[in-house]
């Protein structure tokens, strides 16, 4: 072997290790079943996806998608003793998190990966004040602080997260704030250790549009600061488009369709993702027009179609979607330009559908 | 040109909230000097952020809750004075559909049960009738024949919206309040829920009364929208012209606000800083000014009134000092 090839094995190696390192969070084929009285459902099934360093993933789809579940397993969170990890692996830098011990767990939790909700006043508490609530982060996961840096480190953590006033109120309870407020709070609490990874579970639903805006530009700023990754779940198409690098779309706990937002938007391929789209009211569309809306339901997890999943609410559905699982593959929608990002979709009529 | 359907006068809803010998009464001012028209078949928006009132207003006219000034005209007549026995009359040709019809359909009741309840109260038709009617509704709705015979719980969220349209269109009302009937649904079922509004309306002449903090869905369903902030409007327009060309700051704030479904445009948004103030408490002046970009000093002083945009062919009302 000459010395040139020898140095360029050794580039190609560097070269991936490098790519896994930018990969801060990788999902990989991850499958989660709930036990039930009647047998153990598959909630989540084959999802895969990474997350890199400074960028944003949104975690799209209509409720029962299993958006939140995958957040509960990377998190840890799963409902106890009924949700299991049952297949596939969660690496986060390179190492599974799937089966890490208790105190292993707390390290990480909240910690390196934080996670903020959708209803922040059910997730503070009410009984105590918020700057006790803040300390608190500090008290578990940086124990060399005392009361008055805590004190301190919490302040300026509130200032941060754009509260006016953080001095006085840090002694007030989340009663007494308003909900986008309230929602600084939480987020201050979830980057109060600088995390790697925070995980938005439908951060801002719950709030007005205004607010929400304020709530979406402070997550930007504060992801440009610390270059922490994102994985942003929501059911608006809107705030994916104004927020999220890459997408993952999921439909009754499969990923249909993965690729950046602009692929995304610009080429919708998976049925089921044009079917969100075109039922989705538009600001520039003319109004009082029929939309185009996907008939049914999402089938319950014990009634789910044997093939394909969304094969009983699709158009383009055949006999073979209803008899076996098509696969996540990479695709090229011929009516995309020059994107050469990674598109991929789990369908078995992607020539019909994107030629229809 | 279609009837005016439904006035409204100057309405104002205050809640006494403290009267005690020792202090002064204090008021939360939901509603505040509030008029506009309805005409049959017409959808009219309402959009502000919560707290703003939209709730309130719509109980108001309904009569779910006395108002405590102006008026209220139904085809003409004041209503405002109506006693509950009056009302019940009245309340075939105004319904309303609530944004969880969990909490609003009595889960102890069969569909075929909750949905006859109406034509009992109104004593129409026999059990044989009755039973008919309910089945023309299932299926105006989009319900199998056989939902008749189950539960609310046994329905997903997107049929039991169902049955409570199927429930508020059974008298043939005229006018219909929807308070934030989609906003709890999916994408795919609240477009189909849209759907099946918008046909409604167009087979019965519907006027609705639509609230939603959704703006988009606001501006797809209806004719006219009025934005409103801390219990007063202050714009009044059609969809379109709102959406196109907001004159109201706060209104631009609101609609800047959406996000839009293309990264390819986003934007430097205007981001409105701060809350809503205190609708107890409220400032003088234009309660806007507050949180306005665009603030002058006579906003502060004086509140301005919701008026007509001068040499406009189209209806235009704006509350705002910038705009004469």
């Amino acid at each position: 072997m000459s010395h040139r090839h020898e140095q360029k094995l050794l580039d190609a190696s560097l070269d991936t290790k490098m790519i896994q390192a930018e990969h801060i969070l990788r999902v990989e084929k991850l499958a989660v079943s709930f036990e039930t009285d009647s047998g153990p459902v598959a909630v989540l099934d084959d999802v895969s996806f990474s997350v890199k360093k400074g960028q944003t993933l949104g975690l799209v789809g209509e409720s029962g998608c299993g958006k939140s579940v995958t957040a509960a397993s990377i998190m840890g969170l799963l409902p106890q003793p009924y949700g299991k990890v049952v297949g596939g692996d969660i690496l986060y830098q390179g190492n599974s998190i799937t089966a890490l011990s208790l105190p292993e767990r707390y390290a990480l939790r909240g910690n390196r990966i934080s996670m903020i909700f959708q209803e922040p006043m059910t997730a503070l508490n009410p009984v105590h004040t918020i700057g006790r609530q803040l300390s608190e982060v500090y008290e578990l996961h940086k124990p060399e602080l005392n009361k008055k840096a805590r004190k301190a480190s919490a302040i300026a953590m509130l200032n941060k997260v754009g509260i006016a006033e953080p001095e006085i109120r840090f002694d007030l309870y989340p009663h007494q704030l308003s909900g986008g407020m309230r929602q600084r709070v939480m987020i201050a609490m979830a980057l109060a250790c600088e995390p790697d990874i925070l995980i938005a579970d439908e951060p801002t639903t719950a709030l007005d549009v205004t607010i929400q805006a304020q709530i979406l530009e402070l997550m930007g700023d504060l992801q440009a600061e610390t270059g922490m990754a994102i994985i942003f779940i929501t059911h608006d198409l809107g705030v994916v488009a104004e927020m999220c690098d890459q997408v993952v779309v999921m439909y009754a706990g499969n990923v249909v369709e993965h690729t950046d937002a602009f692929t995304l938007f610009e080429s919708p391929s998976h049925p089921y993702t044009q079917g969100l789209m075109q039922s989705m009211p538009r600001l520039d569309a003319p109004s009082k027009t029929q939309l185009k809306a996907i008939p049914g339901n999402v089938p319950s997890l014990s009634l789910m179609p044997k093939g394909c999943r969304f094969s009983n609410r699709c158009e383009f559905s055949t006999s073979q979607c209803e008899a076996s699982k098509p696969e996540l593959e990479a695709y090229h929608n011929p009516n995309l330009g020059s994107h050469s990002e990674t598109h991929l979709v789990r369908c078995f009529h992607l020539e019909d559908v994107n030629n229809a | 040109m279609p009837e005016t359907l439904l006035e409204v006068r100057h309405l104002s809803q205050h809640i006494k909230l403290s009267d005690s010998w020792f202090s002064k009464a204090s008021y939360l001012y939901a509603v505040d000097d509030v008029s506009f028209s309805l005409k049959a078949g017409e959808t009219l928006g309402l959009v502000g952020e919560s707290g703003c009132g939209k709730s309130t207003l719509a109980r108001s006219i309904l009569k779910l809750m006395e108002p405590s000034a102006g008026q209220i005209l139904f085809k003409g007549q004041d209503i405002t004075q109506y006693t509950g026995k009056q009302m019940v009359s009245l309340r075939k040709e105004m319904q309303i559909i609530f944004q969880d019809p969990m909490d609003s359909l009595n889960g102890r009741h069969t569909v075929g049960a909750i949905l006859q309840e109406p034509f009992e109260i109104h004593q129409m038709g026999d059990a044989k009738q009755r039973r008919q009617w309910v089945e023309d509704l299932l299926l105006k709705v989009g319900l199998p024949v056989e939902a008749m015979d189950k539960y609310p719980h046994e329905f997903s969220g997107g049929q039991k919206q169902r049955i409570g349209i199927a429930r508020a269109i059974a008298l043939k009302p005229k006018v219909i309040v929807c308070d934030e009937a989609v906003s709890a649904l999916d994408m795919s079922v609240q477009a189909q829920i849209m759907n099946l509004l918008l046909s409604l309306q167009q087979e019965m002449q519907l006027a609705l009364i639509f609230i939603a903090h959704d703006l988009s869905v606001v501006k797809h369903i209806s004719d006219r929208v009025a934005v409103m902030y801390l219990g007063k409007i202050v714009e009044l327009t059609s969809a379109q012209r709102l959406y196109e060309k907001p004159l109201h700051p706060y209104s631009q704030a609101l609609i800047s606000a959406i996000p839009v479904a293309d990264p390819r445009k986003r934007k430097a948004r205007q981001v409105l800083q701060g809350d809503v103030p205190s609708a107890i408490n409220r400032p003088q002046g234009c309660h806007f000014a507050g949180r306005c970009p665009k603030v002058m000093a006579k906003c502060e002083q004086i509140a301005p009134k919701l008026s007509d945009i001068k040499d406009l062919e189209f209806e235009h009302k704006i509350a705002c000092h910038l705009i004469e």
